[in-house]
């Protein structure tokens, strides 16, 4: 024996065989690896399957809210907040009763929610509605998720379903066909969830229905058709073999009486079950939805005030009927909190962006400045212009007159000043403890008038806006993201600038 | 290729498992099956031709070896080549005749089986090889599914001999994994070749010839080396493709392209590019002409006649014909004008002769890209008489083909790599797989990863991307 391994293992080592499988076996890990990082995402402000893949901690959900975009009129946030429930929703545009199916069991893989909820609009499924459209729904869908043999059968039932050619059939089993393009449009994102949590959920709309009518509420019993009712059962035995509690309801809008008598059939479904049913269109006095104040204006979807009113509901019944424990305070679920204060953030983001005027700007930052870091920076010649009264608006914040005078660059950690610059000519300052690198940054040989002497950095972006002027940035360390970052250049008036400054040299 | 790469390789890798499992005497037959079945999946028209010529050719040949009559044999010769020829050139030209334009669609893959068709019935004739009984080896030899659609146009007895070998090859040869490993280096370097240099290239090359019309010179050139070097990532893929996919059941095919844009001459050219049609335009039309055995003058007028041959062999346009001679015409004159020489160039001179060649090439495959020969000549005549060398000054200006920035130095990569096999080939005379054996089992399992990720990843496929046909498909 020569070395450490015996003649035997050293042949075998060098034989083509031995090549191969190397080869093959670096071929696996690699693709893999890459095709985790090229499968789509999904936005990343939409509850997504990516999120349950790589964010949620395992085991952490309790509630499964699954189905159309009826389904995210349920809003998770706020059966959080109002309960501490752990609740995530898989939600997809037009969700086929497969796609539930196949949604549920990817999210089985990850999470062992003791409780399923499924909105029902969509179940009567296929040949009732548009084939192709729903074709269309279902690829999209399909993209999400990560390339497993459950990601096969699935397609594999979808081929069968639409009679896919053998091209087309070929390509969705493979997967790579339908995503490789995207090298060229890869984020960080692809490579590191930048949104762990839900970030806030889908965009409620505040319109209302001019003319709402009202569901159309009968007794008749409409068909379904052979894949909702296949899928239906699919999902029912799924939850049975699980143990997990699985209810159906079906959220309110003005129903035709067709779309009723098919909801009516789902309820017999559900109750030969032993599944609970909830039709919301008969809960109109309990929830206190009323349609000419709770509906969009596309007829179809509740609104903001509708949709709370709905979630209040559900969350009222699920306390009452489930054993749910109150998760709050638990770090393990600090992806819930995360989305609260995403939420908020969305919401004071708004506010900020409305803001007509710089004084009204301070005025509500001020209001929040306790729950954020402030970065701020004075930069080339802010003092010339008298018509902006910059010193005053900082005044509120505590930067006395010789802090004002001197410049440069301000830290505030929740409302207190924890570093500022004084007179240095040049710094680099690193600020401690942050989730990304924050530095601020005042170059000692810029041009004053023309060339940015300043710069917050916060990773790797710049958010200094003003060249001669104030630049301020609300940074919430929570979450690492910036609320919002402004600049007013005194040489361009007061106005607020929200992109670099750029000076009209004619 | 005669159905998507994925239905192609599944039935690769499940007949050579097959071929595995059975009894070795049912591999060829297997090939066969496996061949027609392929033949058929693709949809092509007129798909009976296939099995009808080898008929014909297969009880000819059998004919031939049984008659004894001399008039009689070159009765049965002549006739067999008549219909194979007929069959031929009647579904080339049915464009052209008013009651069936449109209606009698040549069968994929006819130009090459009518061929390999014709060189069987010669080689039985002249007595170079004897005629096959058994049907099987003759119809695999003229339908075996990974050149039956765009060559290389393989030999009866290169190809029916190594056919009875494989029904009698011990399974631990079969399964040698050395040939098998080097096949699949062969389909991987081909399927990069075409989907991310070729199919990449035809985006821009579709581009500029699609609007020659307001393009000048700097445009129209990039689109003319574009042809040029898509023409022959197309093939060239198509060709490894097709030998890698030969080698996986231990038959070896004819290299049919070795390095050709490095040579110093189009005569050079011709000996590197697709050298099975080449080998057979000399073997069947320039040695019975009388080749170069008549004096000079008889010798051009050959090379002219084939080169013709081979222009209408790949189209019945005029367009193909001027190919044709303008290439003969290349022959001629480099014939006439460089002298033949043991000893090796001094590489700046090799450099600048490759790249004359090059160009001269690249020139004529205008003829055999445009639509018509007027639209060649008007391209040429833009080509010449449109200058506008400023666009040189700024790089942006290449972006408008089709191909953005990423895109574009995608393919300069691949370019790159392709530059450096085929520099390989040229200073060494090894092909990919063979150069690799010897370059350490790291480097090759590093270099062969590399393009098969750059194939996965950059290559144009799926949906997205219209991925195109193989050039030499449509001939």
């Amino acid at each position: 024996m020569k070395g450490p391994f015996p003649e035997k293992i050293r042949k075998l080592c060098g034989t083509r065989a031995f090549e191969v499988l190397v080869f093959v076996l670096l071929f696996a890990i690699l693709l893999n690896g890459l095709s985790n990082i090229f499968t789509y995402k999904q936005e990343t402000k939409v509850p997504r399957l990516y999120n349950l893949y790589d964010g949620y901690d395992r085991d952490t959900v309790d509630v499964l809210v699954v189905g159309s975009s009826h389904a995210a009129q349920v809003s998770v946030r706020d059966l959080w907040s109002r309960s501490g429930i752990a609740a995530y929703a898989l939600i997809s545009n037009m969700q086929s009763a497969d796609t539930t199916y196949y949604m549920i069991r990817e999210a089985l893989k990850y999470q062992h929610p003791s409780v399923i909820m499924i909105e029902t609009v969509m179940m009567p499924d296929n040949d009732l509605h548009d084939p192709d459209t729903e074709y269309e729904m279902d690829l999209h869908a399909d993209a999400y998720f990560r390339m497993s043999p459950l990601y096969l059968q699935m397609v594999m039932d979808q081929i069968r379903r639409y009679g896919v050619d053998m091209n087309e059939g070929i390509d969705l089993l493979l997967k790579w066909p339908g995503m490789h393009m995207r090298y060229g449009e890869l984020t960080e994102d692809d490579f590191r969830n930048t949104y762990p949590y839900v970030a806030t959920e889908i965009d409620w709309s505040e319109s209302f229905a001019e003319d709402p009518g009202a569901a159309q509420m009968v007794d008749t019993r409409e068909p379904i058709s052979v894949v909702g009712e296949y899928y239906l059962d699919k999902i029912i035995s799924l939850c049975r073999k699980k143990g997990i509690d699985l209810f159906f309801f079906h959220a309110p809008y003005p129903t035709s009486e067709f779309a009723t008598g098919q909801q009516n059939t789902i309820a017999d479904i559900a109750a030969a079950n032993n599944v609970p049913f909830i039709e919301f269109n008969s809960l109109m006095d309990e929830t206190g939805i009323d349609f000419t104040t709770d509906l969009c204006a596309d007829l179809n979807h509740l609104n903001q005030d509708g949709c709370k009113k709905l979630t209040a509901y559900l969350a009222e019944y699920l306390v009452s009927h489930y054993i749910l424990e109150d998760h709050r305070g638990d770090a393990r679920y600090v992806n819930w909190e995360k989305d609260v204060r995403a939420f908020d953030n969305d919401r004071l983001r708004q506010d900020l962006n409305d803001a007509e005027s710089p004084a009204e700007w301070f005025d509500m930052m001020m209001e929040r400045c306790g729950d954020y870091m402030l970065f701020l920076s004075l930069d080339g010649n802010y003092q010339i212009n008298d018509q902006v009264p910059l010193a005053s608006w900082l005044a509120s914040l505590g930067i006395t007159q010789e802090d004002y005078d001197a410049g440069g660059a301000f830290v505030f950690d929740h409302g207190t000043l924890t570093w500022c610059s004084g007179f240095a000519e040049a710094y680099v300052h690193r600020v401690e403890n942050m989730p990304s690198d924050t530095i601020l940054v005042r170059r000692q040989n810029a041009q004053i008038d023309t060339d940015r002497s300043n710069s917050i950095y916060i990773g790797e972006t710049d958010y200094s806006k003003a060249i001669n002027g104030l630049n301020i940035t609300i940074y919430d360390p929570f979450l690492d993201e910036v609320v919002d970052s402004i600049g007013i250049d005194v040489y361009l008036g007061d106005g607020i600038l929200r992109d670099k400054a750029k000076y009209n040299v004619d | 290729m005669l159905v998507p790469y994925t239905i192609l390789f599944l039935s690769a890798a499940l007949v050579f498992v097959l071929a595995l499992v059975l009894p070795s005497y049912f591999r060829s037959g297997l090939l066969l099956l496996v061949s027609y079945v392929l033949y058929f999946l693709s949809g092509t028209k007129n798909w009976y031709i296939l099995p009808l010529i080898c008929l014909i050719v297969w009880a000819a040949g059998l004919l031939m070896e049984h008659v004894t009559l001399e008039t009689t044999r070159r009765v049965v010769y002549l006739s067999a080549l008549f219909i194979v020829l007929l069959l031929f050139f009647g579904f080339k030209f049915a464009s052209y005749v008013p009651p069936v334009a449109g209606k009698l669609i040549a069968p994929l893959g006819l130009s090459f089986f009518a061929l390999e068709a014709y060189s069987y019935l010669s080689d039985c004739f002249h007595g170079r090889i004897c005629a096959e009984r058994n049907p099987l080896y003759c119809f695999l030899y003229l339908s075996f599914f990974p050149i039956v659609t765009a060559g290389p146009i393989e030999r009866a007895g290169s190809l029916i001999p190594q056919f009875k070998e494989l029904d009698t090859m011990p399974r631990r040869r079969f399964i040698d994994m050395d040939r098998i490993a080097d096949a699949l280096i062969l389909i991987i370097y081909g399927m990069f070749v075409k989907l991310v240099i070729a199919d990449r290239l035809a985006i821009l090359v579709d581009h500029i010839y699609g609007e020659y019309y307001h393009y000048g010179t700097v445009s129209l050139f990039i689109g003319m080396i574009g042809f040029g070097i898509q023409l022959y990532c197309d093939f060239m893929g198509y060709s490894f493709l097709a030998s890698g996919l030969a080698q996986l059941f231990g038959i070896r095919i004819i290299d049919n392209f070795r390095a050709p844009y490095l040579t110093c001459s189009v005569t050079d050219f011709w000996r590197k590019w697709h050298v099975s049609l080449s080998s057979w335009l000399r073997d069947y039309i320039y040695i019975p002409l009388g080749g170069n055995r008549k004096g000079k003058v008889r010798k051009c007028l050959n090379l002219m006649a084939t080169f013709a041959v081979s222009g209408i062999w790949h189209g019945t346009g005029l367009h193909y014909l001027v190919w044709g001679l303008l290439h003969g015409a290349g022959c001629v004159v480099s014939n006439a004008t460089l002298k033949r020489t043991k000893q090796k160039l001094p590489v700046g001179r090799k450099l600048l002769r490759a790249l004359w060649t090059f160009l001269v090439v690249d020139l004529f495959w205008i003829f055999f890209r445009a639509d018509s020969l007027r639209i060649a000549f008007m391209y040429i005549l833009r080509l010449f008489t449109r200058p506008d060398l400023w666009l040189l000054s700024d790089p942006s200006n290449f972006l408008i083909y089709g191909l953005d920035l990423r895109e574009m130095c995608i393919l300069l990569i691949a370019l790159l790599v392709l530059f450096a096999v085929d520099l390989v080939d040229d200073r060494t005379g090894l092909r990919l797989d063979v150069w690799l054996a010897g370059q350490g089992k790291h480097f090759r399992v590093v270099f062969v990863l590399l393009l098969l990720f750059a194939v996965i990843l950059y290559g144009e496929y799926g949906a997205a991307s219209n991925p195109g046909a193989f050039f030499y498909a449509s001939f």
